[in-house]
């Protein structure tokens, strides 16, 4: 039974890209373009795992990684935030809303895939 | 799989950004650009960077990240968007546009001008152009290590399990890098009554790892877990330091129980004169000393520590500052003199200068885990003084603050301590009846945020009860009876002199001190109290505290012909104040990103004399979760600033925290930004007070109108 | 007579505080508790955590325990973890 992974970023190439490599390493992948849609698939079927950017639109990174830390069926999934910001603030204000973990782009597949295995093997 | 179908879609969003690049450079040259055009302007790059990394496009990964760079710093009102800037701007769109299209055609991707034009990015950065920085991150090492042997002790933290990173997954990842020769989990943690949090992790493993890893590689496995964890990782050879590192973390049935698995791995032999060594060990990170006896060990610890007058070090850290500022002026003077091997000696004295003060400076710094540590006995003995059982938390006892604030944290926090245990904790009975396990907790916290020191004091008890509170400060006439009071308010009562809450005035906590001592000296320290209460589920005492330390980085401001110092940890973005849309006025607030960012313009409220110029700037500046955006003349940049306190005649302005001398000789103040901000707040509820209209105004913020909130 | 639980095939963090309170009431109403893993199919460290409570908590209140029929998921996760202690009361239900 393949693992679920919850891709949320506005930039459709790169969601494109990251669910084939995903799936390609045998994952199985749904996508969001922004934190509010990423909400929508939180309806019951089971995620082992959220990857989201942390700049987007209309809900950023670290508000959906508030609401998934408050959903009652979700909050304890691991959250990799996908970012090129490493200032330190912004690390903090992730913690205030609950904890995830980082992974500073522009990554590569591999590293991608290494950072993920870490937290959930496929 | 279709990698041509990611591409095309990669091309043609890459497009569609540029042209929105394009069209607000375009537009911006004629009017001032918004918050939001800059956050798309960067986007721009950085998702086109991030996408072009994934291709292995790396032309274009190290053009972007070039360009994103100096977006960042415009975004952040570093710079400002000028004719030069927006040409450098206009080009590296072209050039990204010409990458872009080669990748396109199949073709090798043109070099262009981008040497010319990286180099334009580095001069506006101010960095040599010869760096290309970052984007190395995923470059493999040139040969893998040979197989080593290792040995992890792993702690993990307590909120593991819950932040989604379970122990386990580790294992796993950690089994593909290698061989996992012996594993065994300690769990002499695991409480087996009702303490038990089934979502807490309790799980300390103990493993022997062989793999072809350098130590690097090893830790990184478990970086994601490290908040709150404690992971020893040594190469095998150097076991003995390994062990006694590993011993220093928790109690002794821990301890026991990891000597027990690295007996049975035969790493470990009980000699009767080794057993008592872990013990002994002082506090260090240092290499093992010869194991020796505990006598011997305690004193080479002492040795190690001079005690120095309080006085001493800070007429010390006085003089460094006048150091650093003589050594400036040295500096420019050589300068205007031209003489070049001057300038160099006071080059080198200037770093050494530097390294100074900042030794002085942390030698003031402790700790805040020599006051944490008196509180387990503190706990034990009240809770066995009410006949309470009460379990005692502590994390980040690592936490540094000044040695001055560390003396003065000690009666407030026993007293919030004491106050969580005998008001906060309910009793047996009724903690069962709430299906709440017998056992009483209270956390004691402290971490580090945006230049504060925050220290949290948390019960699991029956939380503040609003209407006893109500009531009870009706009864002492401490309110009207028509006041109408947030719910920080109703908490902030219990800060009132002479307030008691609970039924019972237990001979502990009721004997005529109250909380309202706490309140004062926390205040005398520049800090605040935040209370989070939920009922039935507890109670948080939030103690924020500057650091207070006589040095901080600053960020330079210009109102008129005055210069304000604002430390740089509050300062999260800088931008220009967009023109309002009637022309005239002052808007009181901003939409910044799709949230209300309350103004406070600091002409008026220091009541500073001139005109504002046609463009101001607005630094936004936030501490805990508020935001403030503080409208400003100019922006100077960042400065290394040395506080020096201010006179007692100046001791009572709210807004200003201290002063320091620049380079120039000039003085500028420094900027209370938990003042300001706290200001800041109370103006916008108060106007939105107003506006609301229905809301009736007296009295609502009563209970604190007389302090913080006068500007001067 | 000894009391019967058979847990559910998942047993992780979502599952633990419920399967928690379930088996402290149990050890309150039993003298003698078998608690069946034949149909574990998934478990975490949350989830083996509470075993390992149970098997502590049982040792206090002089409960006479016994886990039994360890799924494969079961068995592979004490290997995993090298969690001795559910691996010896593993062995002990074995023998008896």
């Amino acid at each position: 039974m393949a693992k679920t992974i919850l891709v949320v970023d506005d930039s459709t190439s790169l969601r494109l890209v990251v669910k084939m490599t995903l799936e390609g390493a045998g994952y199985d992948v749904i996508e969001a373009a922004d934190g509010q849609q990423a909400l929508a698939l939180l309806d019951g079927r089971k995620i082992h795992l959220v990857l989201s950017d942390l700049n987007m639109p209309v809900m950023n990174g670290l508000s959906l990684l508030a609401k998934i830390k408050q959903h009652p069926d979700y909050r304890f999934t691991p959250v990799i935030m996908l970012t090129t910001e490493t200032a330190e603030h912004l690390r903090q204000q992730g913690r205030e809303c609950g904890s995830c973990a980082w992974v500073v782009k522009p990554f590569e597949p591999p590293q991608l895939l290494d950072a993920i295995a870490r937290l959930i093997l496929p | 799989m279709d990698l041509e179908l990611a591409m095309q879609s990669f091309l043609q969003e890459s497009a569609e950004l540029l042209d929105e690049m394009e069209s607000i450079l375009l537009d911006a040259e004629a009017d001032s650009i918004t918050a939001e055009q800059l956050g798309a302007l960067f986007r721009s790059m950085h998702t086109i960077k991030g996408s072009a990394g994934l291709f292995g496009l790396d032309e274009i990964v190290r053009f972007t990240h070039q360009a994103e760079n100096l977006l960042d710093q415009l975004r952040d009102g570093h710079l400002q968007l000028d004719a030069g800037l927006s040409g450098v701007l206009l080009r590296s769109h072209d050039h990204v546009k010409a990458q872009l299209a080669a990748v396109a055609a199949g073709q090798v991707i043109p070099a262009g001008e981008q040497d010319s034009i990286l180099a334009d990015i580095a001069a506006l950065l101010q960095q040599p152009a010869g760096s290309p920085c970052a984007v190395t991150a995923s470059t493999s090492s040139a040969e893998p290590p040979d197989d080593s042997d290792w040995l992890l002790s792993l702690r993990f933290g307590r909120e593991v399990l819950r932040n989604g990173m379970d122990p386990a997954s580790f294992v796993r990842y950690l089994a593909t890098l290698g061989q996992i020769q012996a594993i065994a989990s300690c769990c002499s943690a695991l409480p087996a009554d009702d303490s038990f949090d089934p979502e807490c992790n309790y799980l300390r493993l103990e493993i022997q790892f062989r793999g072809a890893v350098d130590a690097d590689q090893l830790a990184g496995v478990f970086a994601f877990a490290s908040e709150g964890s404690q992971f020893i990782i040594s190469p095998r050879a150097q076991l003995s330091s390994h062990l006694q590192q590993a011993l220093q973390a928790g109690d002794a049935a821990e301890q026991q129980s990891c000597r027990d698995i690295w007996q049975q791995w035969g790493l470990w032999q009980p000699a009767a004169d080794s057993t008592a060594l872990p013990a002994a060990v002082a506090p260090s990170d240092h290499k093992p000393a010869a194991p020796a006896a505990d006598s011997k060990a305690g004193r080479s610890s002492e040795s190690r520590f001079i005690k120095v007058e309080a006085g001493k070090l800070d007429r010390l850290i006085n003089l460094v500052g006048e150091l650093v500022i003589a050594g400036a002026a040295a500096n420019l003077l050589a300068r205007s003199h031209g003489s070049s091997p001057l300038l160099e000696s006071t080059v080198v004295m200037a770093g050494l200068i530097e390294q100074i003060r900042s030794h002085t400076l942390s030698m003031r710094m402790v700790p805040i885990g020599e006051t944490f540590s008196r509180f387990p006995r503190v706990v034990r003995d009240v809770g066995h003084e009410l006949g309470k059982s009460i379990k005692l938390e502590i994390s980040g006892a690592d936490t540094e603050l000044d040695k001055t604030m560390v003396d003065k944290l000690a009666d407030p926090l026993t007293h919030l301590v004491r106050n969580a245990i005998d008001h906060g904790i309910e009793d047996v009975q009724q903690r069962r009846a709430a299906g709440k396990p017998d056992q009483g907790h209270v956390w004691l916290n402290a971490y580090h945020e945006s230049g504060s020191v925050v220290i949290e004091v948390a019960d699991d008890g029956g939380g503040l009860d609003q209407q006893r509170i109500l009531a009870k400060a009706l009864q002492r006439g401490i309110i009207s009876s028509d006041a109408m009071l947030s719910e920080q308010d109703i908490y902030r009562l219990i800060f009132a002199a002479g307030f008691s809450t609970a039924e019972h005035i237990s001979n502990l906590s009721g004997r005529g001190v109250g909380l309202d001592v706490v309140q004062k000296n926390i205040e005398a320290l520049r800090g605040t109290v935040e209370i989070d209460s939920e009922s039935g589920l507890g109670t948080t005492f939030r103690l924020r505290l500057p650091l207070t330390l006589a040095i901080i980085d600053g960020f330079l401001v210009e109102v008129g012909s005055s210069t304000f110092v604002i430390p740089l940890e509050t300062v999260v973005e800088c931008m220009e104040l967009p023109a309002t849309p009637g022309g005239a006025g002052m808007p009181e607030r901003l939409q910044l990103r799709g949230e209300v960012l309350p103004l406070l313009y600091l002409r008026p409220f220091l009541e500073l004399d001139g005109e504002p110029g046609r463009r101001q700037n607005v630094v936004v500046i936030q501490t805990g979760s508020q935001r403030v955006g503080l409208v400003v003349d100019a922006l100077q940049g960042e400065f290394q600033t040395v506080i020096k306190p201010l006179g007692s005649l100046f001791r009572h302005l709210k807004a200003i925290s201290g002063s320091t001398i620049l380079g120039n000789g000039a003085v500028a103040l420094i900027l209370d930004v938990l003042a300001l901000i706290q200001h800041a707040t109370q103006q916008e509820a108060g106007r939105y007070g107003q506006e609301q209209d229905t809301c009736p105004p007296a009295g609502s913020r009563q209970p604190h109108n007389n302090d913080t909130s006068s500007g001067k | 007579m000894s009391h019967l639980i058979t847990l559910a095939a998942e047993q992780t963090i979502y599952q633990a505080q419920a399967v928690h309170q379930q088996l402290a009431a149990a050890l309150r109403e039993h003298a003698q508790l078998e608690v069946d893993l034949s149909q574990i199919e998934e478990i975490d460290s949350a989830g083996a955590q509470v075993l390992l409570w149970l098997h502590r908590a049982a040792q206090q209140q002089s409960c006479q325990l016994t886990l039994s029929h360890p799924s494969p998921a079961v068995r592979d996760f004490i290997r995993l973890l090298g969690l001795q202690q559910l691996h010896s009361a593993l062995e002990a239900a074995d023998g008896s």
